[in-house]
């Protein structure tokens, strides 16, 4: 037995050196002999220069580049080099470490436009700036889409599973189409969707300027309105059901202009009142709307109706012919001065009548000039009889609320509806 | 017939575009898709829509048989060999090197075959898995990340004269690991939520982390090394036999397909968790098992961006090779036969260039001495680095490499240098990334 030369082991024995006689460990001379006692010295290990080899000399086995071989704990030469290698690389990584974290802070993301954006660009984090032309909620997704335009090119902005964080961070400036925006974050190119962006934190989506929309009569709306966003406020004077829409005459003190409602929009709106408003002529409404062009005339659409606050039921009054009188009478002189697809109201007396295969051509004279009013067997047949005699009278003079249109190159004039329709006495 | 000829030269194209590349020491095979995207802008004109995909298939099964050869016969592995890397060079330092290179090979036909194997599970199994499994990736991930720590711990009680001495031995690779796994997760969370590369080259914002990670630290150690690589014997026959090529399929199967389907989760974490599933003993085995992980870590990573289902219309797809890919082409139904057949073929032929090219490489090391080869390789990496990222590239390269010298030089793990990207993707799955990036004031 051999002591560990361990203080703490005092009752482990040793033997004399002298004599052979075991004694405790503790004790300083032997008691039979009295030579002292010492304790066994510590197996020391053995620290021997090992070669730049794989293999180590002392036990040969192979080791690689340790500094003490893993086996027989022989201890390796250590070179300079690696120490200082090792010195470095932490050093090195714990400030370089710092001072990229300063230089990412310090750096301004890189602002590109939409136009500019190739496969390069693909995980890279950009900013980019212009106005929302859709935005796009999906409730049940939690989810919301933007579509971005800055003149350059159009870009699709994804807030996967982010409307809740983004409405509770950005409240009532959450985003609006037509909304001036700055965004920052990571590009995501594919071949199948072209560029995109994930949206991933409301920090980054900045509203620079709010596209509050501007109130107009609807006689001042022009084609150069195509695409713009208004409020109109204006009372529904009629309302015609075709198979997948209802067509809405609306007029205000300017005058008239149709609004489409597709049934899709009608159905999804959650507002029984609006709904009900929007499907009874008469209805005063204030309402968000898109100005739109179909087959070369103007219109209107409703505006994300579902939004709270976009339409809105002012009051109710009677749509009469009466109120038709104190309407401005336009010339028909001036007919070739509207455009296709505005309202005007017009008295003249009826002059010539053309039967052809779908109708008649009723010719029109006033003061200053003739026009062709075009009146369809469809709405001769919907009419009451008495009327659609009278209306096939030559000479009756008749005051009536028409739609300007243009057939080859000739304008003309339609009925729209029996009730704008009056027969004046000569 | 007419598609078939079409395609042919680009598989054997890409084939030989990879092969050459994987050459090149340590480079990761996110590197390789950045040279390929750069490739193909000038190749667009060229290329057919048709050859895109199995061009890079093949491209990707070349790198991943070839890259073998600079792993071994010079020490040079990028992080799927750092489990391997030790069997290998003992196996070189024993002068057989070449047989090491052709057992990887061997491990690699074998990682075909299991893919090819696979088919059903992948389009039966994976898309319903992937379905439940995919809203708990973070978890996931976190588990990894855990396991990777812990399986370091600990490494014996140490030796030493003092209690100190005896504590350092014991506790300082240990500790190095997770100061690596610390600071390489820092390094992915500041590249991801605001790199400073510019915006031109947002492809490649990761190239110089994982070239100053993985690439660079291998070269300087072998720089500084002094060892003088031993004759080598090239044989006729490699020394194994069909039991052991079916346990390391069955253990290197594992490992791949653990990397192939996590995201940021490389074969060499696979490997580990693998080697320890099946407790594999053998460098041997070790050296299959590594070549079977590797082919099925890459090629079946990719491939799966082909497994279009009902359930999966995007395919299954993940990691930086896609993302880098995607916007080139996009995956459509009915092309995950068309791929295994590129890849049997690429893969067929990407052997045979091993056995040539591990023949050629021997040639060269006899006659110009590894240093300087290392030399060459460190100044195309510093090369490519500058001229595509510039010198703030170089900088985050800079700071990568002082990471990625840790473990090196401290004998930890590599693979916790993975760090860079599964802690920034666990988290941003989890939805705190942008917290966190908020936290580090990088919003």
């Amino acid at each position: 037995m051999s002591s560990s030369g361990n203080a703490d082991d005092k009752n482990m024995l040793t033997s004399c050196p002298q004599c052979g006689r075991f004694v405790d460990s503790g004790t300083e001379k032997c008691p039979d002999c009295g030579s002292p006692i010492r304790p066994e010295p510590e197996e020391t290990l053995p620290i021997a220069p090992l070669g730049d080899g794989t293999h180590c000399p002392s036990c040969g086995k192979f080791v690689g580049a340790y500094e003490r071989c893993p086996y027989c704990q022989a201890e390796m030469k250590v070179r300079l080099s690696l120490k200082m290698v090792r010195r470095i690389a932490m050093g090195g990584a714990l400030i370089g470490l710092v001072l990229l974290w300063f230089g990412a802070m310090m750096k301004q993301v890189d602002q590109i436009h939409v136009g500019d954006i190739n496969v390069n660009h693909n995980m890279a984090t950009v900013k980019l700036e212009g106005r929302l032309v859709s935005v796009n909620i999906q409730e049940a997704n939690n989810t919301f889409k933007l579509a971005l335009d800055d003149g350059t090119g159009r870009i699709n902005l994804s807030g996967f599973d982010k409307l809740e964080r983004f409405r509770k961070a950005l409240g009532d400036g959450f985003p609006r189409e037509g909304d001036k925006i700055e965004v920052t974050g990571q590009l995501n190119i594919t071949e199948k969707f072209g560029a995109g962006m994930f949206l991933s934190s409301p920090e980054r989506l900045k509203v620079l300027e709010r596209f509050e929309p501007e109130q107009r009569m609807l006689d001042l709306v022009t084609d150069e309105d195509t695409g713009r966003i208004l409020i109109v406020e204006a009372q529904i004077i009629d309302i015609r059901k075709t198979r997948a829409s209802r067509n809405l005459t609306l007029r205000d003190d300017s005058g008239t202009m149709s609004l489409t409602v597709f049934d899709s929009e009608f159905d999804g709106l959650a507002d029984g009142a609006v709904k009900s408003a929007l499907d009874k002529p008469g209805s005063i409404m204030k309402m968000l709307v898109k100005v739109d062009s179909f087959r070369g005339n103007l219109q209107l659409r409703l505006k994300n109706p579902r939004t709270e606050g976009n339409l809105e039921v002012i009051g109710f009054q009677t749509v009469s012919p009466a109120a038709m009188r104190r309407e401005k009478i336009t010339p028909l002189a001036d007919l070739a001065w509207k455009n296709s697809g505005d309202f005007i109201t017009i008295e003249a007396v009826i002059t010539k009548i053309r039967e052809f295969k779908a109708g008649r051509n009723i010719m029109l004279k006033d003061d200053t000039d003739t026009a062709l009013l075009v009146v369809f067997n469809s709405f001769l047949d919907s009419m009451s009889k008495e009327k659609s005699d009278l209306l096939l009278t030559v000479g009756q003079k008749i005051r009536a609320r028409v739609k300007v249109s243009q057939y080859r190159d000739t304008m003309q004039v339609q009925l729209f509806s029996e009730k704008y329709l009056e027969f004046l006495e000569e | 017939m007419d598609q078939f000829l079409i395609i042919l030269p680009f598989v054997l194209a890409g084939t030989l575009f990879g092969s050459i590349v994987s050459l090149m020491p340590s480079l990761h095979i996110y590197n390789v898709a950045g040279f390929a995207l750069l490739l193909w802008q000038v190749i667009e004109g060229i290329m057919p829509p048709e050859a895109i995909a199995p061009f890079f298939m093949s491209m990707i099964v070349g790198f991943s048989f070839i890259n073998t050869i600079p792993m071994t016969f010079i020490g040079a592995p990028d992080e799927s060999a750092s489990v391997t890397i030790l069997p290998g060079t003992k196996y070189l330092m024993t002068g057989r090197g070449y047989e090491a290179a052709v057992l990887t090979g061997i491990g690699g036909l074998g990682g075909i075959f299991l893919l090819a194997a696979l088919t059903p599970f992948f389009f039966l199994v994976l898309p319903s898995l992937h379905k439940i499994v995919g809203i708990h990736m973070h978890w996931i991930l976190g588990l990894v990340m855990v396991y990777m720590l812990m399986s370091e711990w600990p490494k014996g009680t140490g030796r030493g004269e003092t209690v100190w001495a005896r504590f350092k031995d014991a506790w300082a690779n240990l500790f190095a690991g997770i100061l690596t796994f610390g600071l390489s997760a820092l390094l992915g969370l500041i590249i991801t939520s605001k790199s400073i590369i510019r915006a031109e080259m947002g492809f490649q914002n990761i190239m110089p982390v994982f070239v100053g990670l993985f690439a660079v630290p291998s070269i300087l150690q072998n720089l500084l090394s002094r060892e003088n690589i031993p004759n080598q014997h090239i044989p006729e026959t490699v020394e194994t036999d069909w039991k052991s090529i079916g346990k390391a399929m069955f253990s290197g199967g594992i490992g791949g397909m653990i990397a192939a389907y996590l995201p940021a989760v490389t074969a060499g974490i696979g490997g580990i968790i693998a080697g320890h599933a099946t407790a594999q003993r053998g460098d041997r085995l070790f050296i299959i098992s590594g070549g079977v992980s590797k082919v099925i870590y890459y090629v079946g990573a990719f491939l799966m961006l082909f497994i279009i289902s009902p359930i999966s219309p995007n395919g299954l797809g993940k990691g930086g090779l896609n993302m880098i890919l995607k916007p080139v082409f996009s995956p459509e139904a009915g092309m995950f036969p068309l791929m295994l057949g590129t890849i049997f073929l690429a893969g067929g032929l990407s052997f045979l260039l091993l056995l040539w090219f591990g023949k050629w490489m021997l040639v060269l090391l006899k006659k110009v001495h590894y240093h300087i080869l290392y030399w060459i390789a460190l100044i195309m990496i510093l090369g490519i680095v500058s001229g595509l990222t510039h010198l703030n590239g170089l900088f985050v390269m800079a700071v990568a490499t002082c990471i990625g010298s840790i473990p090196v030089f401290y004998h930890c793990r590599r693979s916790n240098c993975m760090a860079v990207l599964l802690v920034p993707i666990a988290l941003n799955m989890a939805g705190y990334g942008p917290a966190v990036a908020h936290l580090l004031h990088l919003e």
